[in-house]
Parts: structure tokens; C-alpha cells; sequence
């Protein structure tokens, strides 16, 4: 599993964090447009789409930081992939109920449609693929360690 | 699950979302006036940002109608449980739902049409067929509702005229002791 080549994780989590910091610079500038678009999606309450219009960029943005720079790439891994199947989620959700919405993916002008869809697999495909090299690399527990 | 989760993996998580948190907390006093200002619940019309662009609506209540209960100018006419019972019966309006098809289809007001202001595609269809010479009543599930003024505003910026609003939307109806219609036939 460890025997590919680094650039091929370097260039994942790049992709990954310019995704990041593209989708999440806009909404920590207009906070106000992101929870209207949250609330497109009428699954959340009030509260909760005010707490996430101001949180979620922000975890973006680290998430985009600690993926471009390579530190607590486990904890990155995990939390990237997270948040992509989440994202999957709701954007699924919205194209089953015939939600003609935008996904305040990245700012504003992106409607919900299948190819949000594939675009959100893709990454989360990525996500995934480093939590499993994340995973790869923890170390052993105890027996695994005697060699 | 423990070789899924390590413990090195959930501690590196959760210290990313404490420095997440301590950043939206920090932006949130940085930014002094609060978000809840700047969030009105209206939903974002994929192609353009129309509340920037609005018309002003020039809609003087057509005393013919008998919607005498119009707001002050450059807010939309709207009328009470009342006026509009008396508009359907002597057939001068069109009622459109702003709601979903799931939505209109548990339950709408006689006569409405399903309009769903976040399909674009059926809401532009629909939008061709109405009838320019008659009010147009746009309503949703209530006054906690906003659909049915989006949908107001989007008909007067295509050109519609006579506009109206009926905030208390199918609560209030059924509130008044009037019964809401299932599955009502709209294609006419």
C-alpha cells in the first residue's frame, strides 16, 4: 500500500486543499449569502444554519491549510472525507427532492445538479484514498512493532 | 472499529475543529454586526442574485379586483383570508402555489395552481401560460413562509403586473375554517 509514489499523495492533497480554499474564502467573506444557501436546503434549523454558515468555512479553510502543509494529516484525512460525504449527502438529498437550488459550494452560481454530484464523488474519492494512506501509516499496535 | 478510528487520527480531528470553532468565534466578534442580520431565509435563485435587481413595483391595486388591502408602495399587495375567498368567488384571480409539487399535492387552496418557485423549469413553463389580464396570488404554507413572495417578485420582474400576495398562505386558510383541496387536477 506504501509503495507509490509521494507525488501522487503531494498532488491529492493539494487538489484537495485548493478545493478548499477556493469554497471556503468566499463564504468566510459572505457569511450571510452561504446560510441562505445552507437553508436551500431546508434540512436544518435556524440555529444550526447560522452555526454551520459561520464554522464550516472556517474548517475548510484549516482543513485546506493543514492539507497544503502536510502537518496532522490524519486527523485532516479524516475530517476531509467526512465533510465530502456530507457534502454528498446534501447534495443528494437536494437533487431527490427536485431542489432547484444553488449548492454554495463556492460562493454563489453553482446549481445542484448530477455533475455537483460527480464533483463531490470525485473528491471524496481522494479524501477517502488518503484516509486509507493515513491509515496505512499509523503505526502497528504492540505485536505489529516487535519486528 | 478502533483500527478505523485510531487514536492518534481522532485527536488530530478534534484539535483541527477546536482551532475551526476558536476561528468562527474570533470572525463572529471580529465582525460585530451579527449574521442573523444579514440572513433573511430567502432562498438563492441559481442564476442570478434578483434581490439586487429587484423592480421597484409600480402595482396600484385595481379597485376591480377588490384587493383593497395593498401595502404601502413598493411592497407587495396582499390580502387577507377574506378578500381573497371573495376574489375566488367571483373568479378574477389565479391562485399559484409556491410550494413544492409534494407539498401542493398533500393539500392547496381551491383553484391553485402548483408553481414551485425553486423549479425553474416548471415555474417558467407556467409562467408563459398565465393570464396577464388577471391578479396573479401567489401563497405558500404561511406567514413563516417566503416562497410565495419570491415567486411575487419573479413574476412583476418578468412583467407581470398585477401581483399580489397572500401571506397567510394554506395555515391561514385552514385557520379561517376553510378545507384545503388534494391533488386538485392543474394542467388547465
Amino acid at each position: 500500500m506504501n509503495r507509490h509514489k509521494p507525488w501522487v499523495e503531494t498532488a491529492v492533497r493539494w487538489i484537495l486543499a485548493l478545493v478548499f480554499f477556493f469554497a471556503g474564502v468566499p463564504k468566510i467573506a459572505d457569511p450571510g449569502t452561504f446560510a441562505q444557501a445552507i437553508d436551500n436546503y431546508r434540512l436544518l434549523p435556524y440555529f444550526a444554519v447560522i452555526a454551520m454558515a459561520i464554522f464550516l468555512p472556517w474548517l475548510e479553510v484549516i482543513l485546506g491549510l493543514a492539507l497544503a502543509s502536510g502537518r496532522l494529516r490524519r486527523g485532516t484525512a479524516l475530517l476531509t472525507a467526512l465533510l465530502y460525504l456530507m457534502f454528498l449527502v446534501a447534495i443528494g438529498s437536494a437533487v431527490m427532492r427536485g431542489l432547484d437550488i444553488d449548492c454554495g459550494c463556492f460562493g454563489t452560481g453553482h446549481r445542484v445538479d448530477l455533475w455537483r454530484i460527480a464533483e463531490d464523488v470525485l473528491l471524496l474519492a481522494g479524501a477517502v484514498w488518503l484516509y486509507c494512506r493515513a491509515l496505512s501509516d499509523h503505526p502497528k499496535p504492540e505485536n505489529s512493532q516487535a519486528n | 472499529m478502533k483500527n478505523l478510528l485510531p487514536h492518534q487520527m481522532v485527536q488530530e480531528a478534534l484539535l483541527l475543529l477546536a482551532l475551526a470553532v476558536l476561528a468562527a468565534v474570533i470572525s463572529v466578534l471580529v465582525q460585530g454586526d451579527s449574521l442573523t442580520n444579514r440572513f433573511d431565509r430567502r432562498p438563492i435563485y441559481y442564476t442570478e442574485d434578483f434581490s439586487s435587481s429587484l423592480p421597484l413595483p409600480t402595482i396600484a391595486i385595481d379597485s376591480t379586483a377588490d384587493a383593497s388591502a395593498a401595502a404601502v408602495a413598493q411592497q407587495l399587495p396582499m390580502i387577507s383570508v377574506e378578500q381573497l375567498q371573495t376574489l375566488l368567488e367571483k373568479q378574477q384571480v389565479t391562485l399559484l402555489d409556491a410550494r413544492l409539487p409534494q407539498e401542493y399535492n398533500s393539500g392547496h387552496l381551491p383553484g391553485a395552481i402548483n408553481m414551485p418557485f425553486e423549479d425553474w423549469d416548471a415555474r417558467q413553463q407556467l409562467a408563459d401560460e398565465l393570464p396577464k389580464d388577471k391578479w396573479l396570488i401567489a401563497y405558500c404554507g404561511g406567514p413563516a413562509c417566503d416562497l410565495a413572495e419570491l415567486l411575487a417578485w419573479e413574476l412583476i420582474r418578468q412583467g407581470f403586473n398585477q401581483v399580489a400576495l397572500f401571506p397567510q398562505g394554506t395555515e391561514g386558510w385552514q385557520k379561517a375554517g376553510f378545507p384545503l383541496h388534494e391533488r386538485e387536477n392543474s394542467d388547465e
